[in-house]
Parts: structure tokens; C-alpha cells; sequence
């Protein structure tokens, strides 16, 4: 009776037992395995909207939402693997990116899963493309990093010239290498590839420690144009070229506020050495979310600030990583940064909208373009086109420098302008400053810019006050749910 | 109550069905090449040429760096048409052939020379291995695809340096360079013996054929793939045809 080819239904003979079993024995072999089924149960529910239903890497989340895009699954090619280049990641490669995340990506680190959830995933995903898991995986060994030592990292060092590292990467390491800018320098997945800036450790897809590092120049990211040097360089070799590449990697210097020293002149150009031994804060960026056009995939990912002032003038130097200026013509809109202070500031908390002030606390606001290398004060009450107004009086100075994939822009003004709809800044007092940063190349301009929150600047009292008070920053809570999506993928999944 | 239970099973069946079909279409994979002795086997040969007016002339490629090594053009080799016009650099090969002579052990080899691969087109044979080296001075990422998947991404940055891979997949496999956007060769991959490139006098000699009738079928880089029909092969002769390109 089971017999496919010969099932004759008559009405009378068939109890509602029989066709259930009927039914369920001929569904579950195809509903075969379980565990594929909760795998794609988990996929579909966590990973679709990035990677795609079908494992394309085209989920709602990819296009202009993201940079790089979502692994698309189905090609079968693994950038983060300890398998030779062109071989197929081992189950604990996928494994590793799937818990740890990549850093400066939207692919966030999942710890919600037990393992045998992840296992589950896993196994899902081989399917979309099978012929690559068709082979075995041969897996180098890592073996154990070396002490660093001085002698290491000066080996590391030659390697890194001798191997052309910085023909991509930039000889800075800031991904500002010219062979990085050629027409072709595109991956599997059609999108352009940029050489990482090995400065900026958070932005290391594949992870930014010594052993990250020996991993991904062992085997090299498949797809994208960075390249295994597994057979070019002994292991030793290559655990002192991943060691010097550590020591490129800037420390960042986060926080609220910047004490500003006082000096007996603001240096007029950025590289007096004053710039260099001045304190600085490091501001993390995030793309302008609130309004039309957003920015989803910002590539300046940190400013850093600097500051001094003299009994007559205050200098804020801002720095930032560019691997390619744009000075506005080459068909894209120029490089340019942004000071934004409030006009007034308030004794509380109360700031201004992060993002060009409102009608009630309008901003004032330093721009500097790289196009004609000058910086000019506007007013800003609020977003539209009309409420931003060019100051008639210029009361701000600017000097700027691009070498090595780094921009460093100097602005200087008197403390006190004598104008109206000028910040002027008095020693002992918290000012508030945010920076808006433009790359051209990512066709940034006008509301499409990448910004950081309120920080403070504070120029320290010549005689030390006692006490410092800190206003309350509850504004800065509220700018950091603002910035969105990105940093909410990034740190609230998992 | 019963018509809707017959509804079920009906949907049922046609599942099941429709999933078996899908299991058979998974396992008619391409069939792996079976290796037998050939004794007194034929052969085919002929020449490829192009067969339409005036030949392409071949284009020329602007270098954007390394000028001062290789000069500041270099020709793109890809339409290499002698005055008789015959085509060097054709593959012509037996298509879907299962089962004949062994696969010659030999490795296949890319040089990178004078910032251009060399040989510009070979024919490499699945399973064996591929040397690629860098005679120049400067550094090259050897970055190959078969269909547009990363097959393998290798720095060569000193001169001299060679890495051996092995060719897993069959297909023809383009190999360029990152740091160099002009570079671009082939290695035609093949899973069985029976595939020849052209050389200079566009002249092309498949031997050791088990007596039989085959699809043949000839790849150019800039022409593209044509059939050359089906030719029979006869024991100990040889069969006679051209590649005709236009
Ligand atoms: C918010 C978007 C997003 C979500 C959700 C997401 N991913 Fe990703 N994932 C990415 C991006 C973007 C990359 C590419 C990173 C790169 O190329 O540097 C990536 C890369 C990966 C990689 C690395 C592949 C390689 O090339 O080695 C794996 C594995 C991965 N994701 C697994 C998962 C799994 C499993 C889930 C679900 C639990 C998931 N991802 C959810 C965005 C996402
Ligand atoms: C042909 C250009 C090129 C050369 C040469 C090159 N790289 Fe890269 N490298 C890249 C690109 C492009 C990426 C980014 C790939 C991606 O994620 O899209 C990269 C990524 C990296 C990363 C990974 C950062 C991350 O996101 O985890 C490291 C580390 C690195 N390179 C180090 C090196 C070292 C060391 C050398 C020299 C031995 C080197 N690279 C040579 C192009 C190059
Ligand atoms: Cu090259």
C-alpha cells in the first residue's frame, strides 16, 4: 500500500491515522536532517538580513547600508581562514568570524548562540555554495608568538618594505599606497577594495592582534586583493612582520574633554613640534543618520584633537586619516572639516542638536575646504538649506597639511572675536565642540558627513583652579542614540 | 473532512517527488575522467585561423607604474594573428571526453617576467600543480580566478621567489595582478590530457585518442569559445580539422 506507484485512493478504505503516517513517513526524509532545519531557522531569523535569504550577501541590509558588503555566501570564497590562499575555510575559520564579528564592519560578534546553534549555522552555510567544501581543509599551523623584541620588530620592518607592504598599505601604513587607487583594485564581489589602515586597529576586519595579523598575511583575505605571503616568508619572518605591524597601530585616546595648555603664541604651522607634544582626544565617527542624504557607511573613523590657546588666541588642530585627498576636482566634492560650537554657552547641560544647532541654540561653525585651503565662520540654527548663513566677517585663520594618507587642520581665532554670533572661550570653562568630517571620495558634502558627538574643550586656568566641575553630560547619551544603527548592530545584537 | 485529508497527501507526494527529482539532478555531477591504456589510438589535428577579412590587430596596454623596468606600453598578446593568419594561443580541446590516456605528470608554470606573464596562454592539467614565479624586481601579487572566484592570491616580492600551488578546479583560469592592472594571462585548465594550445603557426596535434567520436571545441581569449563539431576518430589515423575564427 505504500507503494507510490500503485496508491489507489478509495474513499472508504483510508482512516485518518493511516494518511498521517503516510504523509510524515514520505516528508521526513526530505525534512532530513533537523539540524540543517534549525540552522536555517537561525539564519533566516539572524544573518538573511545582512547575507540574503539565498546566502547572495544581498539582505535588506547591504547596498549603501554597509561597507564592506555582506559576505555573500554563495560565492564560496572566505576572506578570514588559516587555510592556504584559495583553500576553503575550516568550520572553526566560520566559527571565529561568526563569534568574534569583523571589527569596522557591520558583521557584529554573536554571543547569543550556544555552539551547537553556531554549528547548526554553519553547516547551513556550506550550503549555499557546496563545491568549495568539497575539498578537505588543510589548516596551517599558527604556532606561538615570539616575545617582541627590538631586533624583531627591525626585521619586521625590512620585511614590510621588502615585501611591498607599502605600495598598498601606504608607507605610513595608512592604506594611502598609490597601487591601492588603480582602476582594478576591485574584489570577487565587484565592490572596490581600500588597503586597511593598519593605524587604526579598530579598523582590522580580521583582528588587530599579533596573531590576527599573522593569520591574515599567512593566508591572505580570498577575493580581495590582499594577497598570502605564506610561501614568500618563513613563519619567524612572518610573526616580525605581524609584530611591526602592531607597532603601527595608533592607541586611541577616548574621553569627554580636552584640557587645553596655554602657550606663549598658538603655533601657525601643524607641524611645530608644540603639536606633537600637545594632549589630545580621540573622537570616534559615526555617518550622519538623522537626515536626507545619510551617510550608513562612513569610512573616517576617528578624529583626533588638539588644542592651544595664548593670552589672545585659541588653535584647534584637527587629524584624520584620508587615503586618497579630493580637492574637489576630480568629479567628487572636495575634502573639509567642521568645528561646530554653541554660540552661547549654556551653565548646564543644555546643548545644542549634535547636528547644526536648532532655532533655539544656534551653533557657530569653523569650515575649512581642502578645495581652496581656507576655512571660513558660519551660523547654523538648524538643517535646512537656509537656516546655515556665511559670516561676513572672518575672523579665522587655517593652515593645513596632507602627507602620508593624514590630514592635520590648524584653525586659529582670537578667544574673544568681539562678534556676536562667535563663540568666545574663557579659560576655566567647559566648551562644548563637535567635529563634522567630509570625504570627498565617499561623496561627502552638505548633510552627507560623518560626525562625532559633544565633547568639551577646557582651557586650563594659568593658576589651577581647585575644583574642576564636569557638567552633567546627559547630552552625550542622548547624541550616542542618534548615531544609530551601526553602533546598535555592532553592540546591542548578541 | 476526507477530501482535504486527500488534498494533504497529494501535496504530500508531489513534495516528495519534486524533492527526488532534486536529489537526482544533485548527483549527476560532472562525471570524473577515468584512465585507461590506449594502444593504437587516433589523432586530430588542423590549424587555427581566422577566417573572416582583416585580422584584429593586436592591442597594446599603457603601464601606469614600473615604467623605468618595462617601458611604458606593452602588448595585450591577445590577438597574436600571423600574415597567414594563423592564431597562435588557441585551445582546442576534447570536450566531455571520459575516459582515455593518463594525464601527463607535468607541472604547469607562469613566470612573471618584464611585467607580463609568461607563457601568456598554457594548458594545465587538474591535480597537478602550478609553479608561478617572479623574475622581476619588483613585487607582483599573482591573483587567479576560474570564473570569477579568487582561485589563489599569492605575493611574490622578491625576485627569484616561486610558489607551487595545485590546480583543483578545472576551468579556464585568468591570472592578473593586483598591483599591476595591465597584466593578464590564462592557464587552461583541463580536467583529462586532451587539450593543446597553438603556437606560433597556429598548428594543433591531439594524439592517443581511444578510436571514437568526440566533441571538439576551441577557446581563444578574445574570441571566445566555438564547437568544431563532432569528429570521428579512427585507430591509428589521424582526423583532420580547423579552428576557424571570425
Ligand atoms: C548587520 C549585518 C550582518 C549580520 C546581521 C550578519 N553579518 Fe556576517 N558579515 C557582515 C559583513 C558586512 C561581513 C563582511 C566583513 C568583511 O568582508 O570584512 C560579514 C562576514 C561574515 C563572515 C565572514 C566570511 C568570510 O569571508 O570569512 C561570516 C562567517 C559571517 N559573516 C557569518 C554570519 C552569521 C553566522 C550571521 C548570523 C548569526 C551573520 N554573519 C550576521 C554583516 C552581517
Ligand atoms: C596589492 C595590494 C596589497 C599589498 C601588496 C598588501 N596588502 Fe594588505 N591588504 C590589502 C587590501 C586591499 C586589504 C583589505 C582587504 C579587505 O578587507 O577588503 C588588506 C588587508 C590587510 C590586513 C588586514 C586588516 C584587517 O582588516 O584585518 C593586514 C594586516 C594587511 N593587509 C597587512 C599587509 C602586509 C603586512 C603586507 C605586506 C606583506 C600587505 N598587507 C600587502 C592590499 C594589499
Ligand atoms: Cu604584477
Amino acid at each position: 500500500m505504500l507503494n507510490k506507484n500503485k496508491l489507489i485512493i478509495t474513499e472508504g478504505e483510508i482512516t485518518l491515522k493511516t494518511l498521517i503516517v503516510f504523509a510524515i513517513m514520505i516528508l521526513v526524509p526530505f525534512v532530513s536532517s533537523a539540524e540543517m532545519d534549525r540552522g536555517k531557522m537561525l539564519y533566516d531569523s539572524w544573518c538573511a538580513q545582512c547575507h540574503g535569504y539565498e546566502g547572495d550577501g544581498k539582505g535588506y541590509a547591504s547596498g549603501q547600508y554597509t561597507l564592506p558588503q555582506p559576505r555573500a555566501f554563495d560565492s564560496g570564497t572566505y576572506k578570514f581562514r588559516t587555510t592556504p590562499s584559495g583553500e576553503r575555510p575550516t568550520d572553526e575559520d566560520i566559527i571565529r568570524s561568526t563569534r568574534k564579528g569583523n571589527p569596522g564592519t557591520t558583521m557584529p560578534p554573536w554571543t547569543r548562540f550556544t555552539d551547537d546553534e553556531v554549528n547548526e549555522m554553519v553547516e547551513y552555510i556550506k550550503t549555499f555554495e557546496e563545491e568549495t567544501f568539497e575539498y578537505d581543509a588543510e589548516p596551517f599551523q599558527m604556532g606561538k608568538a615570539p616575545a617582541v623584541s627590538d631586533a624583531l620588530l627591525t626585521q619586521g620592518k625590512e620585511i614590510f618594505d621588502k615585501a611591498k607592504c607599502w605600495e598598498c598599505h601606504g608607507k605610513a601604513g595608512r592604506g594611502e599606497g598609490e597601487k591601492g587607487w588603480q582602476d582594478n583594485f576591485k574584489n570577487d564581489w565587484g565592490t572596490r577594495a581600500y588597503p586597511t589602515d593598519l593605524t587604526q586597529a579598530w579598523e582590522y576586519r580580521g583582528g588587530a592582534t599579533v596573531e590576527d595579523i599573522f593569520r591574515t598575511v599567512t593566508s591572505g583575505f580570498d577575493g580581495t586583493p590582499m594577497a598570502s605571503f605564506q610561501s614568500s616568508y618563513s613563519d619567524e619572518e612572518r610573526w616580525s612582520l605581524s609584530h611591526f605591524v602592531t607597532s603601527l597601530q595608533t592607541e586611541r585616546k577616548t574621553g569627554s574633554a580636552l584640557s587645553v595648555k596655554k602657550v606663549d603664541a598658538v603655533p601657525a604651522s601643524t607641524d611645530d613640534a608644540q603639536w606633537d607634544a600637545a594632549d589630545y582626544l580621540d573622537m570616534p565617527m559615526s555617518g550622519q543618520l538623522m537626515f536626507e542624504p545619510r551617510q550608513f557607511a562612513p569610512v573616517i573613523t576617528n578624529v583626533r584633537m588638539r588644542s592651544l590657546y595664548s593670552d589672545s588666541e585659541i588653535g584647534v588642530m584637527i587629524e584624520w586619516t584620508d587615503k586618497k585627498p579630493n580637492k574637489g576636482d576630480d568629479g567628487l566634492p572636495s575634502d573639509a572639516v567642521r568645528l561646530q560650537f554653541p554660540v552661547t554657552v549654556s551653565d548646564g547641560p543644555e546643548k545644542p542638536y549634535f547636528f547644526l544647532g536648532d532655532k533655539n541654540h544656534p551653533v557657530n561653525l569653523w569650515f575649512w575646504k581642502a578645495s581652496d585651503n581656507t576655512a571660513v565662520e558660519q551660523n547654523a540654527k538648524g538643517q535646512k538649506e537656509n537656516d546655515l548663513v556665511q559670516q561676513e566677517k572672518n575672523d579665522m585663520l587655517a593652515a593645513a597639511n596632507y602627507s602620508d594618507g593624514h590630514y592635520r587642520v590648524l584653525f586659529r581665532r582670537p578667544l574673544d572675536s568681539g562678534d556676536e554670533n562667535d563663540i568666545t572661550f574663557t579659560p576655566g570653562k567647559f566648551i562644548p565642540i563637535s567635529v563634522t568630517a567630509f570625504d570627498g571620495a565617499q561623496n561627502e558634502q552638505g548633510l552627507r558627513a560623518t560626525v562625532s558627538g559633544w565633547y568639551y574643550v577646557m582651557l586650563e586656568p594659568p593658576t589651577p583652579m581647585k575644583v574642576f566641575v564636569m557638567p552633567p553630560l546627559v547630552g552625550l547619551a542622548f547624541i550616542g542614540a542618534g548615531m544609530g544603527i551601526r553602533k546598535k548592530l555592532k553592540e546591542g545584537i548578541g | 473532512m476526507k477530501k482535504l485529508l486527500i488534498i494533504i497527501l497529494t501535496l504530500a507526494v508531489s513534495i516528495a517527488f519534486t524533492a527526488d527529482i532534486d536529489a537526482k539532478k544533485k548527483k549527476k555531477k560532472k562525471g570524473k575522467y577515468k584512465v585507461t591504456e590506449v594502444t593504437n589510438g587516433g589523432s586530430i589535428s588542423g590549424k587555427a585561423l581566422f577566417a573572416g577579412g582583416t585580422p584584429p590587430a593586436d592591442e597594446t596596454k599603457a603601464l601606469t607604474s614600473e615604467q623605468s623596468l618595462c617601458g611604458d606600453s606593452l602588448p595585450a598578446e591577445k590577438y597574436l594573428i600571423n600574415g597567414n593568419k594563423e592564431i597562435k594561443n588557441v585551445v582546442v580541446y576534447l570536450d566531455g571526453i571520459k575516459e582515455g590516456k593518463a594525464v601527463p605528470k607535468d607541472k604547469a608554470f607562469v613566470d612573471n617576467v618584464q611585467c607580463a606573464f609568461v607563457p601568456h596562454v598554457s594548458v594545465g592539467y587538474k591535480g597537478n600543480e602550478i609553479d608561478i614565479k617572479n623574475s622581476d624586481p619588483v613585487f607582483h601579487n599573482v591573483h587567479s580566478y576560474i570564473k570569477g572566484k579568487t582561485t589563489y592570491n599569492l605575493g611574490l616580492p622578491d625576485p627569484g621567489s616561486m610558489v607551487t600551488k595545485k590546480m583543483k578546479r578545472d576551468g579556464v583560469m585568468e591570472v592578473k595582478c593586483d598591483s599591476h592592472p595591465w597584466m593578464l594571462g590564462y592557464v587552461f585548465i583541463s580536467q583529462h590530457p586532451y587539450a593543446v594550445a597553438t603556437g606560433d603557426d597556429g598548428s594543433f596535434t591531439i594524439s592517443d585518442i581511444p578510436a571514437g567520436k568526440y566533441k571538439v571545441k576551441a577557446w581563444h581569449e578574445g574570441f571566445g569559445e566555438i564547437d568544431l563539431g563532432k569528429i570521428t576518430v579512427e585507430a591509428g589515423k589521424t582526423a583532420k580539422v580547423n579552428a576557424e575564427f571570425k
